[in-house]
């Protein structure tokens, strides 16, 4: 067998793999909780911020109190003066990422109307929040990594097709 | 920012472009103002500055003074919240119900869970967009929302447990005075004395006159919404900003700063050679996480804590003269827990001073939240 034609096999054995790894291997519910929750670390630990984020988690609900119930919340947050973040929302289906979305817009609103006067430099971080909505996940990151952010997110994405 | 604006007011007023300028054909045009600029090269004289003719309150009723704009018109600025009319820069306001509801639900429980203990009090500012706003403008303006009655909204929404300030009818009868900045978000000493007067009254306590009291001048004020409008022209000339000092001679404050570090420095800052936007941080060391008043003339060992934004520092060279300690908190910047804090230092008082702009926002909200649980 000419080497050409075991490249062709190879490269055809390689594509079912992929094939077969984006249609996913176990239950969609699985791999999505797996993506997420990658993506998530991802974006904590590959993305630069200015200070380190705490898990405040627990004061996400108040703050998001206008989401419909049932969307689990994860969000960490540099605070202070920074506006360094990463909110990631959860919800038991798709219907409730507009809900989830206008609710993130409000919020971004009202940091960048204190920033505009409190800490001026944090409005352009605040302008290129990036916020992708995937199914029923929507992920917010703040932050001047920006490049960083979207990649991961970006390939999340892929992995979630 | 404009939908916004309409929440739950008349219907919407859709403009685009940038400094755009609308006519709003007033009733009436008067040729002068009744507060007029202060010209940089001519200081009024102090006591039109430092005591108002209808103040202290006389037995007559009270009145309103009336404001109409020169021009009849505002201008707005892209990419900003600032509406100007005439010679005065405005941050626009919004009212969102959703959101002061969460305001007043966190007032009422902090109340509820230090009830016995520590009284609390909820005092909102109005911003001069509320207080300073043209008749003719505030009529004119669909989605103008009066702040008065806002404020009113957010006090019934909390509970009996909550002692609630209301300084706006009191601002609106003294808004022929130099109460706020007409280049900056802030309010002067003049006004946050007024609020403090009806704190005061509120405790069941006589406010201290303003009269006979140090007071430092910096001049070469151009505030926070001249520079955020890039530099407005039709706001100038600078301003002066006057800080007076408590009447009690031994206040000493320690400021702890985001760092961590601590700073001992005079409740009045010398500001003469800050930049122009910064003359306001005169006030109580301008914005940090924690900052403690001691004031070894208030014997009684009395204890208050105030929450705040930046409004507040221009409230504390008045406050402290009825304490022996203030804890002054900036929930935007401090990581600690007020309940505890109130309980640890028995606090006496506790005293949310917050501006209208704060109760309907989502961000300060949360971060209220966060210190309170």
């Amino acid at each position: 067998m000419s080497i050409k034609k075991l490249l062709g096999i190879f490269a055809a054995v390689m594509m079912c793999a992929v094939v077969i790894a984006l249609s996913g291997c176990g239950s969609q519910e699985t791999n999505e909780a797996f993506n997420a929750d990658e993506t998530l670390k991802k974006l904590l630990e590959d993305v630069r911020y200015e200070a380190e984020l705490e898990d405040v988690s627990e004061y996400a609900g108040f703050t998001f109190s206008d989401v419909a119930d049932g969307v689990d919340i994860k969000m960490y947050a540099a605070g202070g003066k920074l506006n360094d973040q990463v909110i990631f929302f959860k919800a038991d289906d798709a219907s409730a990422t507009e809900g989830i979305n206008n609710s993130v817009k409000t919020y971004i609103e009202s940091l960048k109307n204190e920033a505009k006067l409190y800490n001026p430099e944090e409005v352009t971080k605040l302008d290129n929040a990036v916020i992708r909505t995937y199914d029923n996940c929507v992920f917010v990151c703040i932050t001047n990594d920006v490049e960083t952010a979207g990649s991961i997110l970006t390939v999340f994405f892929l992995f979630f097709l | 920012m404009l939908a916004l604006l309409t929440a739950g007011c008349a219907e919407p007023h859709d403009r685009e472009g940038s400094n755009d300028v609308i006519d709003i054909p007033a009733e009436t045009v008067k040729a002068d103002l009744t507060a007029a600029p202060v010209q940089a090269s001519e200081e009024p004289e102090a006591t039109e500055i430092f005591l108002s003719p209808s103040y202290p309150p006389s037995t007559e009723a009270p009145k309103v003074p009336a404001i109409t704009s020169v021009s009849g018109k505002y201008s707005t600025y892209d990419g900003t919240n600032i509406m100007r009319v005439d010679d005065r820069a405005y941050e626009m306001c919004v009212f969102l119900e959703d959101e002061t509801k969460s305001y007043a639900a966190l007032i009422s429980d902090t109340a509820a869970r230090l009830k016995g203990k520590t009284t609390v009090y909820d005092l909102i500012i109005p911003t001069a967009y509320g207080v300073m706003m043209p008749d003719d403008m505030r009529e004119s303006i669909s989605f103008y929302i009066d702040t008065g009655e806002c404020i009113e909204k957010v006090y019934s929404d909390m509970s009996s447990d909550v002692k609630t300030v209301s300084c706006y009818d009191t601002l609106m009868r003294h808004r022929d005075e130099f109460i706020y900045f007409r280049t900056d978000h802030h309010w002067t000493a003049n006004g946050a004395y007024y609020a403090y007067s009806e704190f005061c009254k509120k405790k069941g306590v006589e406010p201290y006159s303003l009269e006979g009291r140090r007071v430092d001048e910096y001049g070469g004020f151009l505030g926070s919404l001249y520079k955020e409008g890039g530099n407005i022209p039709e706001l100038l000339p600078e301003e002066t900003v006057y800080a007076y000092w408590p009447v009690s001679e031994n206040v000493k404050m320690l400021i702890t700063t985001a760092e961590g570090n601590q700073v001992e420095e005079p409740i009045i800052t010398d500001v003469s050679a800050y930049s122009a936007t910064n003359k306001y941080s005169t006030f109580a060391g301008g914005d940090n996480p924690i900052t403690e008043f001691t004031n070894d003339d208030a014997a009684d060992g009395s204890v208050c804590i105030i929450i705040k934004e930046s409004f507040g520092n221009a409230l504390l060279p008045f406050l402290v003269d009825h304490y022996s300690k203030v804890y002054e908190i900036d929930y935007r910047y401090w990581k600690g827990n007020v309940v505890e804090l109130a309980e640890q230092v028995g606090a006496n008082d506790l005293i949310f001073a917050n501006n209208f702009m704060m109760i309907s926002s989502k961000s300060n909200i949360g971060k209220l939240n966060m210190i309170l649980h």
